[in-house]
């Protein structure tokens, strides 16, 4: 009995920094309608500050000192990311401020480095809380009740600041209504602005209570985000009782899960998070958008390469290995594997008009259907090959069934969601992954050892790729899913079953990611659970974004410059920050991605 | 004889604001019937509740003989309801045959098809030349003027040969002459095809001059019904109705 009792405190003291973090990044969803990926790393930024405070001033008073002040510097923070980024983005499509705040966050791990350094710092015990008191026979440390009391202090607090304040008026109504509340003379910027800081300021003071806890470290922002998005989304975006009940839910779930299931205590928050969304699609407090959510629309122009082109493509890349050495045969392959998992993508953004922060999930468990297979059953290559596919279409169809119930950015936090699931499971079930260590020594057979060889299969692949691909854009699945990409409601006035479609859709993105996970393995000889990691998934996003998201051809443009960019890149310290500059570069000047750029210049000179 | 569809009792509310109210009537096979009434009566929510986009909250739908109330929005079209919607403009990524053709695939189930259907373009044809479109055939669906998306739209709902069509408010939105020219349209496929028409509208000589029948909603009820001679003489519907827009339409 006590033991439980034990069980759920540490479950509501862990829900406290989760709910501070995932109110703010509610409040700012709600007012400005952009999901901040960043919002970890501004959690990051709190815990770091904390540590610089208390090394500073000692443990008395630096501890009590460093709440208020990683607040602080976490809220100015992220009002300077908001008038320098994202007031520029507003107007963009989702996707775009998407991968903006993540380009965000691979420029903030490398400033985090860059001050704090690699090492992973461990806070000092919260003085004067440092004991334990004893409830039912049971130790319970004095700073979870202090950060459970936290939990509804900041709940009454936010409540008092939006329900008497002028401020909380003006937010509650730019999050019920934007275009009414600008009618009404309220100076947006400066709201925006505000409200970007006190989000900010939350997931700062959220990092800065976790410091005695956990230790502080680089992967914190995203380890936490992932979680975070499964929050609010369960709890319902914009609503922050419904964070603060989420928060609840999902802590204690996880502090029981463990005892069921310790190894993937995940998929008992995702098992919950499945259940909330089939019930309540818009979670448990949170409300339908008012206006119907704005559908992707017409892209700058359905551009699609005429056969010729590709057969011209085909050709050159034909003949490419007689004048390549082996350093570019490699890096070629590496483009055709890559250009495969973005093609996918791309099909599942264009054509579905569905944004998928998880696709990696399917690369990943194509990569690790066939390296298992290899590994434990000592299976041929042909069947490796064989099962990659088959294992990510089986993965698509599970959790694309949850996904395609959701639209817009509720989706894409829920593929991200569906991706840690499939992550965790590969770092936590060593026995049959490896864990971190991977799985080694998976290569080819003795005929496609040989470069020359590998590359032709991997062409091979990626030609049947993009057949299929490029015929599912163009036949009727295609269309019926446009169709109801462009105009729901009016397809399934018309028939079409909006979700059903999707699913295939979703289910056949996947399907080919696999097979390009499949030929990696082979190609790199390894699998590690990296490549089910969010940054796979972003790597593909980016890809597409570059290369411009209506075009099949783009996500193979996107690919090239993405790989060629990064072995550039990879030369210098200061590469991520390198890539998110390039990044926020193209998602405010270009975004019709490179595809589209002359598309566009043709239209301004129209114009 | 029955009729091809009977409504009964049909209600809904918004939060307590009933937009429709109980509200009961048929469509006879091959008949044109307009539900006409003022701004708010409850027209388009009673279409919405008509073809399953909305949930009734009580009410009963019956088309020849089989209960279809409670049904989804595409299993209502499988049953020959065709719909056009008030605001027309939708697939703005395609082209007017493809707008067509993909209304086509889904009404013969071939939306999971890898292939073409062999007589697709065939079929295209026939129905953009149904509504003269046939020149518009590769033209974008942003660059259509208005009466044009609104001809599109017809097309696509008789893509799936319904026994009878929902238009609401056909003609809204589109210069004088194009109107008639429309309802035109509307009536010669009506003969052609048997096809019965449920229609609401503002434009009244678009209604006394296709309608065979007309039921007038005001404040989510039916407050008269007859033939077009009787709506106009009927003393309540010129109060509530008629006598206002006809007046506006003749000033305006």
């Amino acid at each position: 009995m006590g033991f439980y009792f034990a069980q759920a405190l540490t479950g509501l003291a862990s829900a406290s920094s989760l709910f501070l973090v995932a109110a703010g990044l509610s409040l700012i969803f709600g007012v400005t309608r952009v999901v901040n990926f960043a919002h970890g790393s501004l959690y990051m930024i709190g815990a770091y500050v904390a540590m610089d405070v208390i090394g500073l001033f000692g443990k008395v008073p630096g501890f009590w000192l460093a709440l208020p002040v990683a607040a602080l510097v976490s809220a100015v923070v992220g009002g300077l990311i908001e008038v320098t980024v994202l007031r520029r983005i507003y107007r963009a499509p989702e996707m775009f401020q998407l991968v903006a705040t993540f380009a965000i966050v691979l420029i903030a791990q490398d400033v985090a480095e860059w001050i704090w350094g690699v090492a992973d710092r461990f806070g000092p015990r919260a003085p004067g809380l440092s004991g334990v008191v004893t409830i039912f026979g049971e130790r319970i440390p004095e700073y979870d009740l202090f950060l459970i009391a936290m939990g509804p202090i900041t709940l009454f607090l936010l409540w008092l600041l939006f329900a008497r304040t002028r401020f909380g008026v003006l937010v509650r109504a730019a999050t019920q209504d934007r275009e009414m509340a600008a009618a009404l003379g309220v100076d947006q910027a400066k709201l925006f602005t505000a409200v970007f800081c006190l989000g900010a300021g939350l997931a700062g003071l959220g990092g800065a209570m976790q410091v005695p806890r956990d230790a502080v470290t680089l992967t914190m922002d995203l380890e936490i985000i992932a979680e975070v998005f499964v929050i609010t989304v369960v709890g319902g975006m914009g609503s922050i009782p419904g964070a603060y009940l989420a928060a609840i839910l999902i802590s204690e779930l996880n502090a029981f899960g463990i005892l069921i299931l310790p190894e993937i205590t995940l998929i008992v928050a995702f098992a919950a998070m499945a259940v909330v969304l089939v019930i309540r699609p818009y979670g448990l407090l949170g409300r339908p958008p008012s206006a119907p959510e704005t559908p992707p629309g017409p892209g700058i122009g359905t551009l699609r390469l005429p056969a010729k082109v590709w057969f011209g493509l085909l050709a050159v890349m034909m003949i490419l290995p007689f004048f390549a050495d082996d350093f570019m045969t490699v890096l070629i392959i590496d483009i055709m594997i890559l250009g495969m998992f973005a093609m996918s993508l791309q099909f599942l953004m264009g054509p579905g008009g569905m944004v998928s922060f998880g696709h990696a999930a399917y690369f990943g468990v194509g990569a690790y259907g066939a390296a298992l297979l290899v590994y434990h059953l000592d299976a041929g290559m042909g069947w490796a090959l064989a099962v990659a596919p088959v294992a990510a279409a089986a993965a698509a169809l599970f959790f694309g069934w949850f996904c395609v119930r959701l639209s817009g950015v509720y989706l894409a936090m829920l593929t991200l969601a569906a991706a840690q699931i499939v992550w965790a499971a590969a770092t936590q079930m060593q026995g049959l992954t490896g864990g971190d260590d991977g799985i080694t020594g998976v290569w080819p057979t003795k005929l496609f050892s040989d470069g020359t060889a590998f590359y032709y299969l991997a062409l091979s692949f990626a030609v049947i790729a993009v057949i299929v691909l490029r015929q599912a854009t163009r036949s009727p699945f295609g269309r019926a899913l446009t169709a109801a990409r462009d105009a729901p409601l009016r397809a399934e006035a018309l028939g079409i079953n909006v979700q059903n479609q999707q699913w295939m859709a979703f289910t056949l993105a996947g399907t080919v990611a696999g097979l390009a996970g499949g030929l990696y393995v082979f190609k790199k000889g390894s699998v590690f659970p990296d490549v089910l990691a969010i940054q796979q998934s972003v790597d593909a996003l980016i890809m597409v974004l570059l290369g411009g998201v209506d075009v099949l051809a783009g996500a193979l443009i996107g690919a090239t410059t993405f790989v060629v960019l990064e072995d550039v890149f990879n030369q210098f310290e200061a590469w991520r920050s390198m890539l998110g500059g390039v990044i926020l570069l193209i998602a405010m000047l270009a975004p019709g991605g490179m595809a589209g750029l002359g598309t566009l210049i043709r239209r301004r000179k129209a114009a | 004889m029955s009729a091809l569809l009977q409504v009964e009792d049909l209600a809904k509310s918004f939060g307590g604001v009933a937009a429709v109210a109980g509200v009961g009537f048929h469509v006879n096979a091959g008949e044109r019937l307009a539900l006409i009434g003022p701004n708010g009566a409850g027209k388009t929510t009673c279409f919405n509740l008509l073809n399953g986009q909305l949930r009734a909250d009580r009410g009963k739908v019956v088309l020849d003989g089989r209960n279809i109330t409670g049904r989804k929005p595409r299993q209502i079209v499988r049953l020959g309801i065709g719909r056009t919607f008030q605001i027309a403009r939708s697939f703005l990524s395609m082209t007017v045959a493809e707008a067509v053709e993909t209304a086509l695939d889904a009404a013969t189930r071939h939306t999971l098809s890898f292939r073409r259907a062999p007589d697709a373009s065939v079929r295209i044809g026939e129905l953009l030349e149904q509504v003269g479109l046939q020149e518009q055939a590769n033209r974008s669906v942003t660059e259509l003027p208005y009466g044009d998306v609104k001809r599109l739209d017809l097309a696509m709902a008789l893509s799936s040969s319904p026994r009878l069509l929902f238009m609401d408010e056909p003609t809204a939105g589109m210069a004088a002459a194009d109107r008639a020219l429309l309802m035109d349209q509307v009536s010669r496929i009506v003969e052609r095809s048997g096809l019965a028409v449920l229609f609401t509208e503002h434009d009244m000589e678009a209604v006394f001059g296709h309608a065979d029948r007309v039921i007038v909603m005001a404040r989510g009820q039916l407050i008269a019904e007859g033939t077009v001679e009787e709506i106009r003489r009927d003393p309540e519907v010129r109060r509530v109705y008629l006598g206002r827009t006809e007046g506006a339409e003749a000033h305006g």
